[in-house]
Protein backbone atom coordinates (compact mmCIF):
# COMPACT_ATOMS: atom_id res chain seq x y z
CA UNK A 1 0.00 0.00 0.00
CA UNK A 2 2.80 2.86 0.68
CA UNK A 3 4.19 2.04 -2.80
CA UNK A 4 1.00 3.01 -4.29
CA UNK A 5 -0.15 5.34 -1.63
CA UNK A 6 3.24 7.27 -2.40
CA UNK A 7 3.14 7.21 -6.54
CA UNK A 8 -0.95 8.57 -6.12
CA UNK A 9 0.20 11.35 -3.77
CA UNK A 10 2.77 12.16 -6.74
CA UNK A 11 0.12 12.23 -8.85
CA UNK A 12 -1.75 14.13 -7.33
CA UNK A 13 0.80 17.12 -6.39
CA UNK A 14 1.92 17.30 -9.71
CA UNK A 15 -1.71 17.73 -10.76
CA UNK A 16 -2.65 20.80 -12.29
CA UNK A 17 -6.48 20.07 -11.48
CA UNK A 18 -5.95 19.44 -7.73
CA UNK A 19 -3.95 22.79 -7.91
CA UNK A 20 -6.73 24.82 -9.48
CA UNK A 21 -9.59 23.51 -7.33
CA UNK A 22 -7.45 24.06 -3.91
CA UNK A 23 -6.66 27.57 -5.06
CA UNK A 24 -10.61 28.15 -6.12
CA UNK A 25 -12.01 26.36 -2.70
CA UNK A 26 -9.79 27.68 -0.16
CA UNK A 27 -9.58 30.89 -1.42
CA UNK A 28 -12.96 31.51 -3.23
CA UNK A 29 -16.09 30.47 -0.61
CA UNK A 30 -14.37 32.24 2.59
CA UNK A 31 -13.76 35.46 -0.10
CA UNK A 32 -16.93 35.61 -1.84
CA UNK A 33 -18.76 34.56 1.53
CA UNK A 34 -17.35 37.90 3.69
CA UNK A 35 -17.71 39.67 0.79
CA UNK A 36 -21.64 39.13 1.41
CA UNK A 37 -21.58 39.48 4.35
CA UNK A 38 -19.92 42.69 3.68
CA UNK A 39 -22.27 43.70 1.93
CA UNK A 40 -25.34 42.60 5.26
CA UNK A 41 -23.18 44.47 7.54
CA UNK A 42 -23.03 47.80 5.73
CA UNK A 43 -25.79 49.76 5.36
CA UNK A 44 -26.67 49.57 1.88
CA UNK A 45 -30.57 48.48 0.77
CA UNK A 46 -29.44 47.74 -2.58
CA UNK A 47 -31.09 44.78 -4.63
CA UNK A 48 -27.89 42.42 -3.53
CA UNK A 49 -28.26 43.43 -0.07
CA UNK A 50 -31.83 42.84 -0.24
CA UNK A 51 -31.01 39.30 -1.78
CA UNK A 52 -28.53 38.31 0.51
CA UNK A 53 -30.39 39.16 3.64
CA UNK A 54 -32.78 36.65 2.64
CA UNK A 55 -30.11 34.51 2.50
CA UNK A 56 -28.43 34.76 6.12
CA UNK A 57 -30.08 35.06 9.70
CA UNK A 58 -28.09 36.85 12.53
CA UNK A 59 -24.62 39.35 12.36
CA UNK A 60 -21.20 38.93 12.37
CA UNK A 61 -19.77 35.60 12.73
CA UNK A 62 -23.18 34.01 12.84
CA UNK A 63 -24.04 35.31 9.30
CA UNK A 64 -20.56 34.62 7.68
CA UNK A 65 -20.90 30.87 9.02
CA UNK A 66 -24.46 30.45 7.84
CA UNK A 67 -23.14 31.55 4.20
CA UNK A 68 -19.84 29.66 4.49
CA UNK A 69 -22.64 26.59 5.23
CA UNK A 70 -24.38 27.35 1.89
CA UNK A 71 -21.70 27.36 0.21
CA UNK A 72 -19.37 25.16 1.21
CA UNK A 73 -21.83 22.05 0.97
CA UNK A 74 -22.06 22.87 -3.03
CA UNK A 75 -18.91 24.33 -3.65
CA UNK A 76 -16.59 21.33 -2.01
CA UNK A 77 -18.99 18.37 -3.75
CA UNK A 78 -18.47 19.85 -6.85
CA UNK A 79 -14.66 20.68 -6.43
CA UNK A 80 -13.50 17.95 -4.50
CA UNK A 81 -15.68 15.57 -6.71
CA UNK A 82 -14.02 17.25 -9.96
CA UNK A 83 -10.46 15.84 -8.59
CA UNK A 84 -11.96 12.87 -7.50
CA UNK A 85 -13.43 12.45 -10.73
CA UNK A 86 -10.21 13.39 -12.60
CA UNK A 87 -8.06 10.67 -10.16
CA UNK A 88 -10.42 7.89 -11.17
CA UNK A 89 -11.16 9.11 -14.64
CA UNK A 90 -7.93 10.24 -16.17
CA UNK A 91 -6.59 6.64 -16.00
CA UNK A 92 -9.09 5.79 -18.61
CA UNK A 93 -8.84 8.96 -20.64
CA UNK A 94 -5.28 9.20 -20.96
CA UNK A 95 -5.73 5.25 -21.82
CA UNK A 96 -2.90 4.83 -18.43
CA UNK A 97 -5.00 1.94 -17.33
CA UNK A 98 -3.74 -0.80 -19.08
CA UNK A 99 0.01 -0.23 -17.53
CA UNK A 100 -2.19 -0.63 -14.37
CA UNK A 101 -2.77 -4.57 -14.67
CA UNK A 102 -0.21 -7.64 -14.25
CA UNK A 103 1.20 -5.87 -11.54
CA UNK A 104 3.03 -6.58 -7.53
CA UNK A 105 0.65 -3.56 -6.55
CA UNK A 106 -2.71 -5.27 -7.39
CA UNK A 107 -5.72 -2.56 -9.32
CA UNK A 108 -7.90 -2.83 -5.80
CA UNK A 109 -5.10 -1.58 -3.99
CA UNK A 110 -3.83 1.41 -5.77
CA UNK A 111 -7.60 2.35 -6.19
CA UNK A 112 -7.16 2.42 -2.46
CA UNK A 113 -4.24 4.60 -2.48
CA UNK A 114 -6.19 7.08 -4.97
CA UNK A 115 -9.34 7.21 -2.09
CA UNK A 116 -6.97 7.76 0.59
CA UNK A 117 -4.59 10.41 -0.62
CA UNK A 118 -7.59 12.22 -2.01
CA UNK A 119 -9.25 11.88 1.01
CA UNK A 120 -6.59 13.23 2.79
CA UNK A 121 -6.87 16.09 0.23
CA UNK A 122 -10.01 17.01 1.06
CA UNK A 123 -9.56 17.44 4.83
CA UNK A 124 -6.50 19.71 4.09
CA UNK A 125 -9.13 21.89 1.56
CA UNK A 126 -11.50 21.59 3.92
CA UNK A 127 -9.89 22.81 7.31
CA UNK A 128 -8.13 25.56 4.97
CA UNK A 129 -11.47 26.82 4.04
CA UNK A 130 -12.39 27.15 7.30
CA UNK A 131 -8.88 28.40 8.59
CA UNK A 132 -9.11 31.21 5.55
CA UNK A 133 -12.43 32.01 6.71
CA UNK A 134 -11.54 33.07 10.34
CA UNK A 135 -8.47 34.76 8.59
CA UNK A 136 -11.08 36.84 6.73
CA UNK A 137 -13.48 36.97 9.87
CA UNK A 138 -10.56 38.56 12.30
CA UNK A 139 -9.31 41.06 9.71
CA UNK A 140 -12.71 42.27 8.60
CA UNK A 141 -13.98 42.86 12.68
CA UNK A 142 -16.68 40.44 12.61
CA UNK A 143 -17.17 40.80 16.28
CA UNK A 144 -15.51 38.82 19.19
CA UNK A 145 -14.14 35.52 18.49
CA UNK A 146 -16.32 33.61 21.58
CA UNK A 147 -17.57 29.94 21.84
CA UNK A 148 -20.29 30.72 20.24
CA UNK A 149 -18.20 31.91 17.20
CA UNK A 150 -15.82 28.74 17.80
CA UNK A 151 -19.06 26.67 17.36
CA UNK A 152 -20.73 27.71 14.12
CA UNK A 153 -17.42 27.60 12.04
CA UNK A 154 -16.94 23.96 14.10
CA UNK A 155 -20.35 22.94 12.19
CA UNK A 156 -18.72 24.77 9.11
CA UNK A 157 -16.03 22.30 9.25
CA UNK A 158 -18.48 19.21 9.99
CA UNK A 159 -20.36 20.17 6.95
CA UNK A 160 -17.40 20.86 4.54
CA UNK A 161 -15.70 16.84 6.12
CA UNK A 162 -19.77 15.46 5.04
CA UNK A 163 -19.55 17.15 1.89
CA UNK A 164 -16.16 16.17 0.66
CA UNK A 165 -16.21 12.25 2.18
CA UNK A 166 -19.71 12.52 0.01
CA UNK A 167 -17.76 13.60 -3.10
CA UNK A 168 -15.69 10.90 -2.80
CA UNK A 169 -18.90 8.53 -3.97
CA UNK A 170 -17.90 9.71 -7.92
CA UNK A 171 -15.14 7.56 -7.82
CA UNK A 172 -17.52 4.63 -8.75
CA UNK A 173 -19.16 6.15 -11.62
CA UNK A 174 -15.95 7.85 -12.78
CA UNK A 175 -14.51 3.96 -12.78
CA UNK A 176 -17.42 2.15 -13.87
CA UNK A 177 -18.10 4.84 -16.85
CA UNK A 178 -14.25 4.74 -17.51
CA UNK A 179 -14.00 8.38 -17.84
CA UNK A 180 -14.73 12.13 -17.07
CA UNK A 181 -18.24 12.14 -18.20
CA UNK A 182 -20.41 9.50 -16.87
CA UNK A 183 -19.36 10.92 -13.65
CA UNK A 184 -20.19 14.88 -14.37
CA UNK A 185 -23.54 13.45 -15.10
CA UNK A 186 -23.47 11.64 -11.94
CA UNK A 187 -22.64 14.92 -10.03
CA UNK A 188 -25.45 17.17 -11.94
CA UNK A 189 -27.66 14.46 -11.09
CA UNK A 190 -27.26 14.26 -7.35
CA UNK A 191 -27.04 18.03 -7.19
CA UNK A 192 -30.58 17.96 -8.69
CA UNK A 193 -31.95 15.27 -7.06
CA UNK A 194 -30.33 16.93 -3.39
CA UNK A 195 -32.28 19.77 -4.51
CA UNK A 196 -35.30 17.56 -5.30
CA UNK A 197 -35.33 16.07 -1.98
CA UNK A 198 -35.15 19.35 -0.09
CA UNK A 199 -37.99 20.80 -1.57
CA UNK A 200 -40.35 17.73 -0.96
CA UNK A 201 -39.23 17.92 2.45
CA UNK A 202 -37.27 14.77 2.61
CA UNK A 203 -33.83 15.98 2.64
CA UNK A 204 -33.15 15.12 5.83
CA UNK A 205 -33.56 11.16 4.54
CA UNK A 206 -31.34 12.09 1.55
CA UNK A 207 -27.49 11.36 2.41
CA UNK A 208 -26.53 13.97 -0.07
CA UNK A 209 -28.78 16.64 0.82
CA UNK A 210 -28.36 15.97 5.03
CA UNK A 211 -25.36 17.95 5.53
CA UNK A 212 -26.54 21.23 4.14
CA UNK A 213 -29.85 20.81 5.53
CA UNK A 214 -28.56 20.20 8.82
CA UNK A 215 -25.89 23.15 8.96
CA UNK A 216 -28.30 25.80 7.01
CA UNK A 217 -31.16 24.85 9.10
CA UNK A 218 -29.29 24.93 11.97
CA UNK A 219 -30.66 22.03 13.13
CA UNK A 220 -33.87 23.53 14.16
CA UNK A 221 -37.58 23.74 12.97
CA UNK A 222 -39.17 21.70 10.39
CA UNK A 223 -35.60 20.68 8.77
CA UNK A 224 -34.34 18.48 12.04
CA UNK A 225 -31.79 16.53 11.01
CA UNK A 226 -31.47 12.85 13.22
CA UNK A 227 -27.76 11.70 13.84
CA UNK A 228 -28.36 8.70 12.03
CA UNK A 229 -30.16 10.51 9.50
CA UNK A 230 -26.44 12.77 9.43
CA UNK A 231 -24.45 9.39 9.58
CA UNK A 232 -25.75 8.25 6.23
CA UNK A 233 -23.63 10.66 4.82
CA UNK A 234 -19.85 8.88 6.14
CA UNK A 235 -21.70 5.33 5.40
CA UNK A 236 -22.70 5.62 2.01
CA UNK A 237 -19.24 6.95 1.17
CA UNK A 238 -17.85 4.29 3.29
CA UNK A 239 -20.08 1.59 0.60
CA UNK A 240 -18.58 4.21 -2.26
CA UNK A 241 -14.82 3.30 -1.09
CA UNK A 242 -15.82 -0.46 -1.09
CA UNK A 243 -17.84 -0.93 -4.03
CA UNK A 244 -15.10 1.39 -6.17
CA UNK A 245 -12.29 -0.76 -4.93
CA UNK A 246 -13.99 -4.10 -5.44
CA UNK A 247 -15.05 -3.00 -9.18
CA UNK A 248 -11.38 -1.81 -9.42
CA UNK A 249 -10.13 -5.25 -8.10
CA UNK A 250 -12.19 -7.35 -10.60
CA UNK A 251 -12.71 -5.31 -13.94
CA UNK A 252 -11.27 -5.90 -17.38
CA UNK A 253 -10.46 -4.03 -20.26
CA UNK A 254 -13.12 -3.05 -22.85
CA UNK B 1 12.66 -18.87 -14.86
CA UNK B 2 9.47 -18.10 -16.52
CA UNK B 3 6.82 -19.19 -19.32
CA UNK B 4 3.51 -18.26 -20.56
CA UNK B 5 1.48 -20.23 -22.44
CA UNK B 6 -1.95 -19.66 -24.22
CA UNK B 7 -4.09 -23.34 -23.96
CA UNK B 8 -6.74 -22.87 -26.15
CA UNK B 9 -8.05 -19.53 -25.17
CA UNK B 10 -11.09 -17.92 -26.65
CA UNK B 11 -12.60 -14.53 -26.59
CA UNK B 12 -15.02 -12.83 -28.41
CA UNK B 13 -16.02 -8.86 -28.20
CA UNK B 14 -19.90 -9.20 -29.27
CA UNK B 15 -20.53 -11.37 -31.91
CA UNK B 16 -16.93 -10.93 -33.11
CA UNK B 17 -14.35 -13.80 -32.59
CA UNK B 18 -11.15 -12.06 -31.50
CA UNK B 19 -9.16 -15.20 -30.74
CA UNK B 20 -10.10 -18.61 -31.62
CA UNK B 21 -8.95 -21.94 -29.60
CA UNK B 22 -5.11 -20.43 -29.95
CA UNK B 23 -2.59 -22.57 -28.41
CA UNK B 24 0.90 -20.59 -27.44
CA UNK B 25 3.98 -21.01 -25.69
CA UNK B 26 6.94 -19.00 -25.06
CA UNK B 27 9.42 -20.82 -22.67
CA UNK B 28 12.71 -19.18 -20.80
CA UNK B 29 15.35 -17.75 -22.88
CA UNK B 30 13.04 -17.34 -25.86
CA UNK B 31 11.89 -14.85 -27.85
CA UNK B 32 8.95 -16.20 -29.61
CA UNK B 33 6.95 -13.34 -32.25
CA UNK B 34 3.30 -12.94 -33.13
CA UNK B 35 2.79 -11.27 -36.38
CA UNK B 36 -0.56 -10.54 -37.98
CA UNK B 37 -2.51 -8.17 -40.18
CA UNK B 38 -4.02 -5.13 -37.97
CA UNK B 39 -6.94 -6.77 -35.79
CA UNK B 40 -5.46 -10.62 -36.11
CA UNK B 41 -6.14 -11.26 -32.54
CA UNK B 42 -2.26 -10.34 -31.28
CA UNK B 43 -3.51 -7.40 -28.91
CA UNK B 44 -6.32 -9.54 -27.33
CA UNK B 45 -4.64 -12.17 -27.04
CA UNK B 46 -1.54 -10.34 -25.07
CA UNK B 47 -4.49 -8.95 -23.00
CA UNK B 48 -5.65 -12.13 -21.98
CA UNK B 49 -2.21 -13.52 -21.00
CA UNK B 50 -1.66 -10.66 -19.09
CA UNK B 51 -5.28 -10.67 -17.09
CA UNK B 52 -6.54 -7.60 -18.94
CA UNK B 53 -9.28 -9.39 -20.15
CA UNK B 54 -10.61 -12.51 -19.55
CA UNK B 55 -11.26 -15.38 -21.69
CA UNK B 56 -14.36 -16.99 -22.73
CA UNK B 57 -12.86 -20.50 -22.86
CA UNK B 58 -9.23 -21.82 -22.63
CA UNK B 59 -6.48 -20.57 -20.21
CA UNK B 60 -3.81 -18.36 -19.85
CA UNK B 61 -1.02 -20.14 -17.96
CA UNK B 62 2.08 -18.44 -15.97
CA UNK B 63 4.30 -20.86 -15.23
CA UNK B 64 1.98 -23.56 -15.18
CA UNK B 65 -1.07 -21.69 -13.02
CA UNK B 66 -3.82 -19.87 -14.05
CA UNK B 67 -3.20 -16.37 -14.62
CA UNK B 68 -6.29 -15.02 -13.04
CA UNK B 69 -4.82 -16.86 -9.54
CA UNK B 70 -1.12 -15.01 -10.20
CA UNK B 71 0.68 -14.10 -6.94
CA UNK B 72 2.02 -10.48 -6.73
CA UNK B 73 5.55 -12.56 -6.37
CA UNK B 74 4.81 -13.52 -10.11
CA UNK B 75 3.60 -10.20 -11.14
CA UNK B 76 6.82 -9.00 -9.87
CA UNK B 77 8.88 -10.74 -12.63
CA UNK B 78 6.34 -9.94 -15.11
CA UNK B 79 7.02 -6.60 -17.62
CA UNK B 80 4.67 -5.30 -20.27
CA UNK B 81 3.90 -2.72 -22.65
CA UNK B 82 0.88 -3.30 -24.82
CA UNK B 83 -0.62 -0.78 -26.40
CA UNK B 84 -0.09 2.58 -24.74
CA UNK B 85 3.10 3.15 -22.70
CA UNK B 86 3.15 3.74 -19.28
CA UNK B 87 3.69 7.27 -18.77
CA UNK B 88 1.30 10.38 -16.86
CA UNK B 89 1.96 13.11 -18.48
CA UNK B 90 1.70 15.58 -15.63
CA UNK B 91 5.54 13.60 -14.30
CA UNK B 92 8.97 14.14 -15.26
CA UNK B 93 10.37 11.62 -16.75
CA UNK B 94 12.56 10.56 -14.00
CA UNK B 95 9.21 10.75 -11.79
CA UNK B 96 7.43 8.04 -13.80
CA UNK B 97 9.94 5.70 -13.81
CA UNK B 98 10.38 5.81 -10.10
CA UNK B 99 6.52 5.33 -10.00
CA UNK B 100 6.39 2.77 -12.68
CA UNK B 101 9.43 1.43 -10.48
CA UNK B 102 7.66 0.79 -6.99
CA UNK B 103 4.24 -0.26 -8.56
CA UNK B 104 6.84 -3.27 -9.68
CA UNK B 105 8.09 -4.46 -6.10
CA UNK B 106 11.10 -2.40 -6.05
CA UNK B 107 12.50 -1.94 -3.09
CA UNK B 108 13.40 1.98 -1.75
CA UNK B 109 16.50 1.02 -0.99
CA UNK B 110 17.39 -0.04 -5.12
CA UNK B 111 14.88 2.66 -6.76
CA UNK B 112 17.89 5.28 -6.69
CA UNK B 113 20.49 2.55 -8.78
CA UNK B 114 17.47 0.66 -10.44
CA UNK B 115 16.04 3.85 -12.09
CA UNK B 116 19.42 5.61 -13.40
CA UNK B 117 20.37 2.19 -14.63
CA UNK B 118 17.07 1.94 -17.22
CA UNK B 119 17.00 5.26 -17.87
CA UNK B 120 20.45 5.23 -19.01
CA UNK B 121 19.99 1.61 -20.75
CA UNK B 122 16.78 3.74 -22.94
CA UNK B 123 18.93 6.94 -23.10
CA UNK B 124 16.54 9.22 -21.94
CA UNK B 125 18.94 11.12 -19.22
CA UNK B 126 19.11 14.40 -21.15
CA UNK B 127 15.28 14.50 -20.65
CA UNK B 128 14.95 13.19 -17.70
CA UNK B 129 13.38 15.82 -15.88
CA UNK B 130 11.32 17.18 -18.90
CA UNK B 131 7.66 16.25 -18.21
CA UNK B 132 6.26 13.57 -20.09
CA UNK B 133 3.56 15.31 -22.28
CA UNK B 134 6.44 17.34 -23.66
CA UNK B 135 8.39 14.38 -25.19
CA UNK B 136 8.27 13.09 -28.85
CA UNK B 137 6.50 10.12 -29.42
CA UNK B 138 9.80 8.10 -29.70
CA UNK B 139 10.73 9.21 -26.72
CA UNK B 140 7.38 8.52 -24.63
CA UNK B 141 7.87 5.10 -26.86
CA UNK B 142 11.39 4.71 -25.25
CA UNK B 143 10.03 6.08 -21.39
CA UNK B 144 7.26 3.59 -21.86
CA UNK B 145 9.44 0.57 -22.34
CA UNK B 146 11.59 2.03 -19.42
CA UNK B 147 9.06 1.75 -17.07
CA UNK B 148 8.01 -1.74 -18.30
CA UNK B 149 11.54 -3.31 -17.92
CA UNK B 150 12.57 -1.12 -15.10
CA UNK B 151 12.22 -4.10 -12.42
CA UNK B 152 14.30 -6.46 -14.97
CA UNK B 153 11.42 -8.92 -15.51
CA UNK B 154 12.03 -12.59 -16.07
CA UNK B 155 8.65 -12.75 -18.47
CA UNK B 156 8.39 -9.89 -21.44
CA UNK B 157 5.48 -9.15 -23.25
CA UNK B 158 5.89 -6.06 -25.74
CA UNK B 159 3.13 -4.66 -28.30
CA UNK B 160 4.56 -3.30 -31.46
CA UNK B 161 7.26 -2.47 -29.54
CA UNK B 162 9.74 -0.43 -32.14
CA UNK B 163 6.43 1.82 -33.09
CA UNK B 164 7.40 5.40 -33.03
CA UNK B 165 11.22 4.95 -32.45
CA UNK B 166 14.00 6.16 -34.25
CA UNK B 167 16.48 3.48 -35.71
CA UNK B 168 18.45 3.86 -33.17
CA UNK B 169 15.94 3.04 -31.15
CA UNK B 170 14.63 0.16 -32.87
CA UNK B 171 18.44 -1.44 -32.45
CA UNK B 172 18.30 -0.75 -29.06
CA UNK B 173 14.70 -2.39 -28.49
CA UNK B 174 16.41 -5.57 -30.30
CA UNK B 175 19.66 -5.19 -28.54
CA UNK B 176 17.47 -5.38 -25.48
CA UNK B 177 15.41 -8.75 -26.00
CA UNK B 178 18.54 -10.03 -27.61
CA UNK B 179 19.82 -9.74 -23.91
CA UNK B 180 17.09 -10.31 -21.64
CA UNK B 181 16.71 -13.32 -23.35
CA UNK B 182 20.25 -14.80 -23.29
CA UNK B 183 19.51 -13.53 -19.71
CA UNK B 184 17.03 -16.38 -19.48
CA UNK B 185 13.87 -14.27 -20.02
CA UNK B 186 10.57 -15.73 -22.03
CA UNK B 187 10.31 -13.09 -24.49
CA UNK B 188 6.58 -12.49 -26.83
CA UNK B 189 6.89 -9.50 -28.62
CA UNK B 190 4.57 -8.66 -31.74
CA UNK B 191 5.53 -6.45 -34.75
CA UNK B 192 4.46 -5.35 -38.50
CA UNK B 193 7.92 -5.38 -39.37
CA UNK B 194 8.79 -9.20 -40.74
CA UNK B 195 12.46 -7.84 -41.28
CA UNK B 196 13.09 -6.48 -37.80
CA UNK B 197 11.36 -9.64 -35.84
CA UNK B 198 13.78 -11.44 -38.48
CA UNK B 199 16.37 -10.19 -37.04
CA UNK B 200 16.02 -11.37 -33.08
CA UNK B 201 13.38 -13.94 -33.00
CA UNK B 202 13.53 -17.48 -32.26
CA UNK B 203 10.20 -18.18 -33.40
CA UNK B 204 8.09 -16.61 -35.72
CA UNK B 205 3.66 -17.61 -35.20
CA UNK B 206 1.28 -15.99 -37.41
CA UNK B 207 -2.31 -15.15 -36.51
CA UNK B 208 -4.58 -14.69 -38.64
CA UNK B 209 -9.01 -13.98 -37.73
CA UNK B 210 -7.89 -15.14 -33.82
CA UNK B 211 -5.58 -18.50 -34.58
CA UNK B 212 -2.02 -19.46 -34.98
CA UNK B 213 -2.41 -20.16 -38.94
CA UNK B 214 1.33 -21.35 -39.07
CA UNK B 215 5.15 -20.61 -38.60
CA UNK B 216 7.57 -18.34 -39.86
CA UNK B 217 11.12 -19.27 -40.52
CA UNK B 218 13.15 -16.20 -39.06
CA UNK B 219 16.54 -17.28 -40.53
CA UNK B 220 14.51 -18.13 -43.86
CA UNK B 221 14.42 -16.41 -47.03
CA UNK B 222 11.48 -13.70 -48.40
CA UNK B 223 9.35 -13.45 -44.86
CA UNK B 224 7.15 -11.46 -46.30
CA UNK B 225 5.79 -14.00 -48.87
CA UNK B 226 5.29 -16.72 -46.81
CA UNK B 227 3.39 -14.56 -44.59
CA UNK B 228 1.25 -13.56 -47.20
CA UNK B 229 0.87 -17.35 -48.33
CA UNK B 230 0.13 -18.50 -45.21
CA UNK B 231 -2.83 -15.29 -44.99
CA UNK B 232 -3.74 -16.17 -48.49
CA UNK B 233 -3.96 -19.95 -47.52
CA UNK B 234 -6.11 -20.00 -44.50
CA UNK B 235 -8.86 -17.40 -46.42
CA UNK B 236 -9.07 -19.70 -48.99
CA UNK B 237 -9.70 -22.43 -46.50
CA UNK B 238 -12.07 -20.18 -44.61
CA UNK B 239 -13.68 -19.98 -47.91
CA UNK B 240 -13.76 -23.74 -48.37
CA UNK B 241 -15.57 -23.94 -45.08
CA UNK B 242 -13.39 -24.16 -42.15
CA UNK B 243 -10.00 -23.33 -40.99
CA UNK B 244 -7.55 -26.75 -40.87
CA UNK B 245 -5.01 -24.86 -39.49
Amino acid sequence: MRDALSVEFLKLRRSPVAWTASLLLVVLIPALCFALVSVVEGSGDGLLAEKVRALVSGTGWVAFSGLLDQFAASALFVGVGIVVIWCFGREFSDRTVGSLFALPTSRGIIAGAKLIVVAGWSVFVSTMVVVVAFGFGLAGDLGPLDSAAIEEMAGVLTVALLTSLLASTLALPASIGRGYLPAIGAMVLILMTAQMAVLFEAGAWYPFAAPGLWAVSGNQGDFLVTLPQLASAPVLALIGAGLTVRWWQSFELV
Amino acid sequence: MMSIMAESITRFYGDDLAVDHLDLEVGPGEIHAIVGLNGAGKTTLMRMLMGMVKPDSGRALLNGLDVAAATPATWADVGHMIETPFGYPELTVIENVRAAARLRGVSAGELPSTTTAVIERFELGRWEDRRARALSMGNRQRLGLACALVHRPRLIILDEPSNSLDPAGVVLVRDLMRHEADAGAAVLVSSHHLDELARVAHRVSVIHRGRVIGAIDPDGIDMERNFFELVHGAEVGLRKGGFDA
